[in-house]
């Protein structure tokens, strides 16, 4: 094997004129794609880019994904930062009553004088931080579910998804509501328990790729290599089966939010003074008609939001998977 | 590396096997009671058609078997070791380590969100404790054994990028990562050029007499089997129907079957214009509805009454060459393809028996 003939790469990219797909990989342009060989029949180069530069690609050129993102980025930047840039403590009573948008007060006032930009941002670092801890908590139990079902299958596939079931048969709403009060609208109550209800969609998921995963042959390769159950779970299944978790969990995200935003709304989530956007809309609601202004902010806020987090998700599946064919150019 | 055990017991050693899957239609006999033995350093050749139990009785040994299988009877033993009823944990010590696969296509048994020095890397660490850069560097070392070209760049890459040949060189030395003192081989070269499998088959004859490790090889490729092997087991319906050093197989086959087997492969040597190409006839038996008596005699030209009565046992036909036939040994003179005269094996049996 030794002294096998070994072409200069760079003359033999020179004679293969190459071109670039929409993936990004550089095929050559000539011979209807086949790739030059050498005589012992081995790939003389290879060019291509990294997995990440083509997923990042991929990405950027998906327009809405990428406002998407910037706008996510600016808002979890401005509610991080918000006790610091708020022009106003959220609960400084600055002027006796509402105030429609002036100078002084970009969003306007609420009923009791409280500035109401200030309040949003505090608001947005409640409603974002629920969306993300529950997105995340949910999507890992679901994974746990899912692997352990889809891996193992007969017995313990029958018993979690039974369970799974069951889960999934509870009202969803009136729940949470109970749930809601018993916890007494604390922020992390609420997202322990809209973790432990929003599981069941990922670990169907999970449990889907695990089952074709397992019979592929690189897992039998692992088993005979000597690896574990638990190590040809994580390390050799899980990373085939991401994809779609990571598009999942993102779009939980925007689900999470308006969750949230619902409980809070009907008086059952995050407990004023503390404000989040679905109990800022709840104040808003009775004076409505006479300062609709304080609807338009939380209410806009979280469209925007949810918004962003969908069109970055669908880019992410896009980009994630080249196999489906969504970009429009 | 110097063999553990004395040069009189095999390194593995498979005694009435007997490996049955459960199947709604019913049971499956796909490995009916196999003896078979390895040494050290030597290569040990698999040979027999598809579903004839060549996977199974290796799987049997790696306890890598599906979940509807069992092992009925039988026991195997690996350097003393009985592997039957191991537990699971002490298994997996052996394989990979002591016991390792290859397997027929490479790009399907390498992970495909890996790369290549990743999951050999992964491999190596997953039965030595070293760190993650000398478990890389080793693997640059074993890409760089199998002969893989600018091992250091393919490192870094994914099993697509690589060509068919290079991908089952990478396997290959996934399986070679632990030093394993045998290398099963699952038909290692059917998914490749005939160009390239002459390059794998080579390779593993060098790692072979590089590393003095014993090799299992699975395929039903004759021309393979003559290449590497040091002894053939002809695998029929779940059962050895014969065994032989190399040599001795191919001038002198005792079994019906193994005779077929060589007369279904054109040769260039020999017999050219005389003799046409004589395929098998038929299919080979379900392993639920065994034939009563010899398994192959519903496609055997040499059939008898007795074949229809009772199976064979196996024969001693000559030293260290058994054959499971009622006849084996009576037209064991025979040529497999006669040069001179043009009578046929048919005539010879017709004779003989």
């Amino acid at each position: 094997m030794e002294g096998r003939k070994r072409t200069d790469r760079s003359s033999r990219m020179a004679a293969f004129k190459t071109k670039e797909t929409r993936n990004g990989q550089v095929v050559p342009l000539e011979g209807s794609g086949r790739s030059p060989m050498d005589p012992t029949g081995e790939l003389v180069y290879v060019a291509g880019r990294t997995q990440t530069e083509m997923f990042v690609r991929r990405f950027r050129r998906h327009r809405m994904a990428m406002l998407g993102a910037i706008v996510l980025v600016i808002l979890y930047v401005v509610a991080i930062l918000a006790p610091w840039i708020a022009p106003y403590d959220y609960t400084e009573i600055t002027y006796m009553g509402a105030k429609p948008p002036s100078a002084e007060h970009w969003l306007g006032t609420d009923e009791l004088g409280r500035d109401q930009l200030s309040r949003l941002m505090m608001g947005g670092r409640i409603s974002l931080m629920v969306g993300v801890v529950v997105a995340v908590l949910a999507s890992s139990i679901g994974t746990l579910v899912g692997m352990a079902s889809g891996y193992y299958g007969k017995f313990v596939d029958n018993t979690l998804m039974r369970f799974t079931d069951m889960v999934l048969m509870l009202p969803l709403l009136p729940l949470l509501m109970v749930a809601g009060k018993a916890t007494g609208g604390s922020m992390w109550g609420i997202v322990i328990i809209l973790g432990l209800l929003t599981w069941m969609g990922v670990a169907r998921l999970v449990r889907g790729s695990f089952l074709a995963l397992r019979e592929k042959e690189f897992v039998e390769a692992a088993h005979a290599m000597g690896a574990s159950d638990w190590r040809i779970i994580t390390r050799h299944i899980l990373p085939n089966a991401v994809a779609p978790i990571v598009v999942n969990t993102t779009l939980a995200v925007g689900t999470a939010i308006i969750i949230e935003s619902v409980l809070s709304f009907l008086g059952f989530g995050i407990q004023p003074p503390t404000p989040s956007w679905g109990n800022m809309l709840t104040d808003a609601k009775s004076t409505m008609t006479l300062y609709p202004w304080l609807t338009w902010a939380p209410g806009m806020a979280i469209v925007i939001t949810v918004l962003s987090v969908n069109f970055f998700g669908d880019g992410l599946r896009d980009a994630l998977d080249p196999t489906q064919i969504r970009v429009k150019e | 590396m110097a063999p553990s055990t004395s040069a009189a017991e095999p390194l593995l050693k498979i005694e009435g096997l007997r490996t049955h899957f459960d199947t709604e239609e019913g049971v499956v006999k796909a490995v009916d009671g196999v003896d078979l033995e390895l040494a050290a350093g030597e290569t040990l050749a698999i040979v027999g058609e598809s579903g004839s139990g060549k996977t199974v009785t290796v799987l049997s040994a790696l306890a890598l078997l599906p979940k509807t299988a069992r092992i009925v009877e039988g026991s195997i033993t690996f350097d003393g070791r009985e592997l039957v009823g191991l537990p699971e944990e002490q298994m997996r010590e052996v394989r990979g380590a002591e016991i390792a696969m290859i397997f027929q296509d490479a790009l399907t048994a390498l992970n495909p969100v890996f790369t290549v020095g990743n999951q050999i890397s992964e491999a190596i660490r997953q039965h030595d404790r070293v760190t993650k850069d000398e478990a890389r560097e080793r693997a640059l070392e074993l890409l760089q054994r199998v002969g893989i070209p600018e091992a250091a760049r393919r490192l870094d890459q994914y099993p697509h990028e690589l060509s068919g040949g290079m991908r089952q060189r990478a396997m290959i030395a996934m399986s070679l990562s632990c030093r394993p003192k045998i290398l099963v081989a699952d038909e290692p070269t059917t998914a490749l050029d005939v160009t390239i499998q002459a390059q794998i088959l080579s390779l593993m004859n060098d790692l072979r007499f590089d590393s003095g490790s014993s090799i299992v090889l699975i395929t039903h490729d004759l021309g393979v089997v003559a290449e590497m092997a040091d002894h053939v087991a002809v695998m029929y319906g779940g059962r050895k129907v014969e065994f032989a050093a190399v040599d001795e197989l191919f001038a002198a086959p005792a079994h019906p079957y193994t005779w077929g087997l060589l007369r279904s492969l054109p040769r260039l040597d020999e017999c050219v214009g005389e003799q046409r190409l004589l395929p098998i006839p038929g299919v080979p038996p379900s392993l639920i509805h065994l034939p009563k008596g010899c398994h192959f005699r519903p496609r055997c030209r040499f059939a008898q009454d007795i074949c229809c009565e009772e199976y064979p046992q196996l024969r001693e036909v000559g030293p260290g060459h058994v054959a499971a036939c009622h006849f084996a040994g009576d037209f064991a003179d025979e040529p497999v393809c006669p040069r001179s005269d043009s009578r046929t094996p048919g005539e010879g049996v017709a004779a003989g028996g």
